[in-house]
């Protein structure tokens, strides 16, 4: 069965530039949906009302870092499926592998073009949704 | 690449000025963090501190496209990585790498660097 389209994405970056740049370009540049957190704990309030349809996730975080934010939200009924990405500035040749490992379905390496961000998001969602659909039933 | 309207294309560089505008208390906070973290005794937390001011410095001179500047703070973010990982300190390397992030956005904050686009 054919996904929808993308709409409605979850931001959960604690950098204010980031955060606003980012979220400009998927909201006015991309025409989707955002729902803006500071923080893993904020991400666990808001998406259970949100629903997103995905995660952009930083990964380095204070206090809830990306990855137990992620382990948070598979607890959560409302966010148990749903993809989630990571953003990063660092990272160590192992470290994506152990990204995937934990369950993000892909990850963005910082620097990245703010403008492009939209339509790598819907890629990744195509992407998602094209293996799930060629997955045997 | 994407195809941006005027209006966006200015909203994009008004968020670079921003950001711009932002980086020197940054670093003056990086440079107290670094004070703290580098005397004799330090907790952890100080350390941490450091390290989150200078990732998120890290990432964001990346996005908008101050390479040098990142370039500088991710090598003190490795430092203080390297630190809280158990390493020992080197003599005055906290004190290094920030003066070398201060002298590195001295030089990039030319009026003509200032106006450049991302």
């Amino acid at each position: 069965m054919a996904a929808s389209p993308l709409r409605r994405v979850l931001l959960v970056e604690d950098d204010p530039d980031i955060r606003a740049i980012v979220c400009f370009a998927l909201q006015s540049v991309g025409g989707l949906s955002v729902e803006v957190c500071a923080s893993g704990s904020e991400a666990i309030a808001k998406a259970p009302r949100f629903l997103p349809q995905i995660v952009l996730l930083d990964v380095m975080m204070p206090g809830l870092d990306g990855p137990s934010t992620l382990r948070a939200l598979r607890g959560l009924p409302q966010t148990a499926a749903t993809p989630i990405v990571f953003m990063t500035a660092k990272v160590r040749p192992h470290e994506i592998e152990e990204y995937r490992r934990a369950g993000a379905c892909d990850v963005i390496l910082k620097p990245f073009e703010a403008a492009e961000l939209p339509e790598r998001m819907r890629g990744i969602w195509s992407r998602i949704h094209g293996e799930a659909d060629r997955e045997p039933t | 690449m994407a195809r941006l309207t005027e209006s966006q294309r200015e909203r994009f560089e008004t968020f670079r000025r921003a950001f711009l505008a932002e980086v020197p208390a940054r670093i003056a906070a990086i440079r107290k963090a670094a004070t703290e973290a580098g005397r004799r005794g330090t907790s952890r937390a100080a350390l941490e501190d450091l390290h989150h001011l200078v990732h998120q410095l890290v990432g964001a001179s990346a996005i908008f496209g101050l390479h040098a500047l990142c370039g500088t703070a991710r090598a003190l973010e490795d430092l203080v990585t390297g630190l809280l990982e158990g390493a020992a300190p080197g003599a005055g390397e906290l004190d290094r790498l920030t003066g070398a992030l201060e002298r590195t956005w001295n030089e990039t904050a030319t009026p003509r660097c200032r106006e450049s686009k991302v």
